[in-house]
């Protein structure tokens, strides 16, 4: 035990002291902030981005109902984006028209220009000219504003009164509501997927980071030979145990330390963006239960423990991480996977496949944890899944510590599967 | 006292027999040579005695007592791959690898300082073990095998790559701890350096023990009655088959192997007949010629 300590707090002291450590520590917050705010920012930048849209109506119905419902889209906000020019040219002027605009598009004074055709409401068709075609975004809004105008338009042809079509064509919106220990409260649908996704997404590079650096760690004493002064004085199980739990340590303390990072903006975060921007206030920022903080907790460490004894098992196998790279990827595949299956189950958190597939161990952590925050798990489930991960862990830690034993001896070319069931009968 | 004490050990690798039948002891304020050619069983052997891996057959006892792990906190262990954390201060790692081997942290610190300025590195202290010649971080590896204080002190090559001038360093701390009791296994190819610190030698060529027992004993083994001399005059007897098997002549002196049946000392006699002899010895075979005569053609 007391050997265990003695390669613990080496492996800790020396790897917290690097810059390495000191670096990844400040640059991830900044990195979340980042991910957490760039949409926001992103949506200020574009507010001041007004759009020139030109429009060519054959039909002669659609130009001014469109050009009104772009201005008056409810919020307010279009408005200031689009600004309608309406051509009308003759069958004279047609070529010199489309070429000038042409032109304006190529110069960047116009953004696009539609031309809507005679036939609209048999073809259901009309021509959208830009310089990018691949904005789908944009694509979809242009769509959009002549569909309901020709909607409208369709139904006022039909005999319906003007503001009836209007009354009744309204576009509704739905509230979001998040249904929580404390009964349902208003939420941004948006936010709160945001705070799943990046819980997610941090347990994510978790794993394989200290993965890594597990595996990383086993393969730079054995190829610095250090691993053999090391079996001089402690077992290859001792020297496993050192390497996963001091690893894990440094993992914890930069996990304490981010989360006092997040802890601090979501109890600021939001006076601090009004303290720039006080319109913003509309937000209603997602709460973050102790739980998720206390689960996230509890899957990262059994996560780490199921991961790291298979990096160490890859990482004595090998004599570079060139060679490491080859080796790891059916461990990397395996948390990759859990990544993959987030949002089949985040569509039917509740359903089989997210329970089944949540439960199998090495997409317990990831899997786990995404339906907690969907509040699809019972405590039941989440019970479970601790204690499957548990008995893996330790059967898992008997077998990779018999290819350990023998794998940080061997030096030369990597183990075939046939060489790695050998290994195992030897210890 | 028997520090080590090896039985009748074995070990196979698949199809290979790596190490046969092997036995030897090593006394308390001795040191053994162990030496063999690449790939004679030697790492394997030292593994074993390292507890690293297990012996197929046969029993190992340290200080007496059948091996268990908790002996190993006795044994210095040096192997011919150094092993160093680069990144780490000298000082620090060297703390360390005391403390894995139970000895506390302050202690361990103070005969770290005290080694390093046994071994003239004294500056370096605070240095990260990456800025040091391999020279030097050969020394440091040294000062962490015996800094606490083992009473079984394995070194495996410690001399390649250093510079005479320390190699004499390490050669004189070597002794120095044979006298002060410690029990040193020196597994080596340098067959001169064994020559000169050993008492006793063990010889393993392909897993089995060939050559064992005091150095001036094998040596006395090996001795075929050859002969050396220097002289003035014509040595005409040399061409005398009856008496001289075989000569060579070195041009400083000559080298004469003796017809079966006849005695150095017959050779003289007829020397001194002929010729003003200078110089007479009968030649001891060094262990470099022991060793190739033993290995090359057993």
């Amino acid at each position: 035990m007391r050997k265990i300590w003695t390669l613990i707090k080496r492996e800790y002291v020396t790897r917290i002291h690097t810059k390495g450590f000191l670096w990844g520590t400040l640059l991830m917050p900044v990195f979340i902030l980042l991910v957490t705010f760039f949409p926001l920012l992103l949506g200020e930048f574009t507010g001041d981005d007004v759009k020139n849209i030109a429009i060519i109506d054959r039909s002669g119905a659609l130009a001014a109902p469109l050009h009104e419902a772009m201005q008056n889209d409810g919020e307010g906000k279009e408005a200031t984006r689009y600004h309608l020019h309406i051509h009308t040219p003759d069958a004279a002027a047609w070529t010199e028209t489309v070429q000038l605009l042409d032109n304006q598009v190529k110069d960047k004074k116009l953004d696009a220009y539609l031309i809507i055709p005679e036939d609209i409401f048999e073809s259901n068709q009309f021509e959208l000219h830009c310089s990018t075609v691949s904005n789908l975004l944009f694509n979809r809004r242009i769509e959009n504003a002549v569909t309901q105008v020709a909607t409208t338009t369709r139904l006022q042809r039909s005999g319906l009164d003007a503001e009836l079509v209007k009354k009744f064509s309204a576009r509704i919106n739905a509230k979001t509501y998040k249904v929580g220990e404390q009964g349902s409260r208003e939420e941004s649908g948006f936010a709160s997927y945001a705070v799943n996704y990046i819980f997610m997404f941090l347990l994510y590079i978790a794993l394989i980071l200290y993965g890594t650096f597990v595996m990383q760690g086993v393969t730079e004493d054995k190829s610095s030979r250090v691993m053999e002064i090391l079996l001089s004085s402690a077992n290859a199980r001792q020297i496993m145990a050192g390497k996963i739990l001091g690893i894990g340590a440094v993992g914890l303390t930069q996990f304490f330390i981010w989360m006092l990072f997040a802890a601090l903006a979501s109890m600021y975060g939001l006076a601090m963006v009004q303290a720039i921007d006080p319109g913003i206030s509309k937000i209603a920022m997602p709460t973050i239960s102790i739980w998720v903080y206390v689960l996230f907790l509890v899957y990262f460490i059994l996560g780490f423990f199921l991961y790291a004894t298979l990096y160490a098992a890859v990482g004595s196998m090998v004599n570079s991480d060139r060679e490491a790279q080859s080796l790891q990827w059916p461990v990397v595949m395996l948390i990759l996977f859990a990544m993959l299956c987030a949002f089949p189950v985040l569509q039917n958190p509740s359903g089989t496949f997210a329970i089944v597939i949540s439960l199998l161990p090495f997409f317990t952590p990831i899997l786990m944890f995404l339906r907690f925050t969907a509040n699809a798990a019972t405590t039941v489930e989440l019970l479970a899944s601790i204690l499957i991960m548990i008995l893996t862990t330790w059967g898992l830690i008997w077998v990779t510590a018999k290819i350990f034993r023998v794998g940080i001896l061997m030096y030369g070319k990597k183990p075939t599967l046939q060489e790695l069931l050998k290994w195992m009968k030897y210890s | 006292m028997s520090v080590l004490n090896i039985a009748n050990i074995s070990k196979q690798f698949g199809h290979i027999t790596a190490v046969d039948q092997l036995s030897l002891d090593v006394e308390e304020g001795t040191i053994l040579g162990f030496l063999g050619p690449n790939g004679a069983g030697k790492t394997t052997t030292i593994r074993m005695i390292m507890q690293i891996i297990m012996p197929d057959s046969g029993a190992i006892s340290l200080f007496g007592q059948p091996h268990h792990p908790g002996l190993l906190d006795q044994v210095g262990y040096m192997p011919e791959e150094r092993g160093l954390y680069k990144n780490m201060r000298v000082i620090d790692l060297l703390v360390f690898f005391a403390e894995m081997k139970g000895l506390g942290a302050a202690p361990a610190r103070r005969e770290a300082v005290q080694w390093l300025g046994r071994l003239e590195l004294p500056e370096w202290q605070d240095k990260k073990v990456e800025d040091l010649s391999k020279g030097m971080q050969q020394k440091i590896q040294f000062a962490a095998t015996v800094l606490h204080q083992p009473r079984l002190i394995i070194l495996d090559e410690p001399f390649s790559g250093l510079d005479p001038v320390n190699t004499m360093l390490l050669k004189d701390i070597m002794l120095e701890l044979k006298k002060k009791g410690h029990a040193i296994l020196f597994s080596t190819h340098q067959m001169d350096s064994a020559e000169k610190i050993c008492e006793t030698i063990c010889l393993i060529d392909q897993g089995k023990r060939v050559l064992y027992g005091p150095l001036t004993e094998i040596k006395r083994q090996f001795g075929s009655n050859r002969v050396r001399l220097r002289y003035d005059g014509k040595a005409s007897f040399l061409a005398d088959k009856a008496i001289v098997a075989k000569f060579d002549d070195y041009g400083q002196y000559v080298e004469i192997t003796p017809a079966a049946g006849i005695s150095a000392q017959q050779i003289l006699e007829r020397a001194v007949q002929q010729l003003s002899v200078q110089h007479f010895e009968i030649a001891d075979p060094s262990l470099n010629e022991i060793f190739i005569k033993v290995v090359a053609n057993p």
